[in-house]
């Protein structure tokens, strides 16, 4: 648990960071649909250039039942990079990998193909297929920019 | 557009979560005559510390070898490489023959480089049977429906990696005499 905290402790250091250098960081919160059951995933990204998001999550479902007992819901928490394929005045089409630890012990890597929906100026609504555990996955995201954007030439 | 957003969302959200069952899905993985390797291939990694899985195999798991010495050549099942390590130098996978008229199941390991195989039990035709295998901090925990747990232990790794998933396999030295199917189904 102290490492959940030592992370979450550096998302938030480096969240404060960003901001005060007038960046945007754009939290987010995803359920994810697996072969395995239903995950839920925050995390927040950061927009290294205008082409380029990278960010940190953490994932978990609920507890999973085994024969005789549970476990707890397979954290998987680590780091991700999301860059667009398409984009439009509301719609874009993202590539994103994340990858990191699951149950702290094995290393994963896990594609995924997002759309995002611009609802309100700074909110948006995200659904992507995944590639999880052999399996396809689906996903629902909600996300909000926080911060200032720089602003570029077109 | 907000509004229809919004709506199509909350449509989206119902349709993929309104029934939380997890789902059953059954592979059937198939070794063409003359080949080695199954398909479909399937890149995937190990993600808890306990691979469980049932499979089922049939009539053509039956075969015999012109050279009665390759009989006894370990095909395998299904496991995994150990962390960070090629699955000829650290691995957990069962193993089959088909030896004595009766289909035998082994614990197949690779141990620093080593070789290691036990007897774990025997399976019927046309029957799904459940297949686990547990990584322990120094061993290798194999059990087969009830049957008493065979334990091997583990060679030298690390403790954090990729442990990527093996999957069915025909052979030793000789490919598949005729086509093989064996169903699957990951826990």
């Amino acid at each position: 648990m102290k490492d959940y905290m030592k992370i979450i402790m550096a998302m938030l250091f480096a969240a404060t960071s960003i901001l005060a250098v007038g960046q945007s960081v754009v939290p987010y919160v995803k359920l994810e649909q697996t072969v395995k059951g239903t995950a839920y995933e925050g995390g927040a990204g950061y927009d290294l250039t205008r082409h380029l998001q990278v960010g940190a999550f953490y994932q978990t479902r609920s507890s999973v039942r085994l024969e005789n007992s549970r476990r707890a819901g397979d954290p998987f928490f680590g780091m991700f990079v999301m860059a667009p394929f398409m984009t439009s005045k509301r719609i874009t089409v993202n590539g994103i990998l994340r990858s990191g630890l699951v149950n702290e012990q094995f290393f994963v890597v896990v594609p995924s193909i997002e759309t995002r929906i611009s609802i309100l100026k700074h909110t948006g609504l995200g659904v992507a297929t995944s590639y999880r555990h052999g399996y396809p996955a689906a996903s629902l995201s909600a996300f909000h920019s926080i911060g200032v954007k720089k602003q570029r030439r077109r | 557009m907000k509004r229809l957003s919004v709506y199509s969302f909350a449509l989206l959200l119902l349709t993929f979560w309104g029934c939380e069952e997890r789902a059953d899905l059954v592979r059937t993985f198939i070794i063409r005559k003359g080949e080695h390797y199954s398909t479909p291939r399937i890149v995937e990694t190990l993600q808890t510390n306990e691979l469980v899985f049932t499979a089922r195999f049939n009539e053509t798991a039956v075969y015999h070898h012109t050279e009665a010495g390759f009989q006894d050549s370990k095909n395998k099942l299904m496991g995994f490489s150990d962390c960070n390590s090629v699955h000829h130098q650290n691995s957990a996978r069962f193993g089959w023959q088909w030896y004595n008229e009766q289909l035998e199941i082994f614990a197949y390991c690779y141990v620093d480089g080593e070789r290691v195989e036990e007897f774990v039990g025997v399976v019927e035709l046309n029957e799904f049977n459940k297949y686990t295998i547990s990584l322990r901090e120094n061993a290798y925990v194999f059990r087969l429906n009830d049957n008493p747990p065979v334990m091997i232990q583990r060679g030298n790794v690390c403790t954090k990696g990729v442990y990527y998933k093996l999957w069915p396999y025909f052979g030793g030295s000789l490919p598949a005499p005729h086509d093989v199917l064996i169903e699957m189904k990951s826990d």
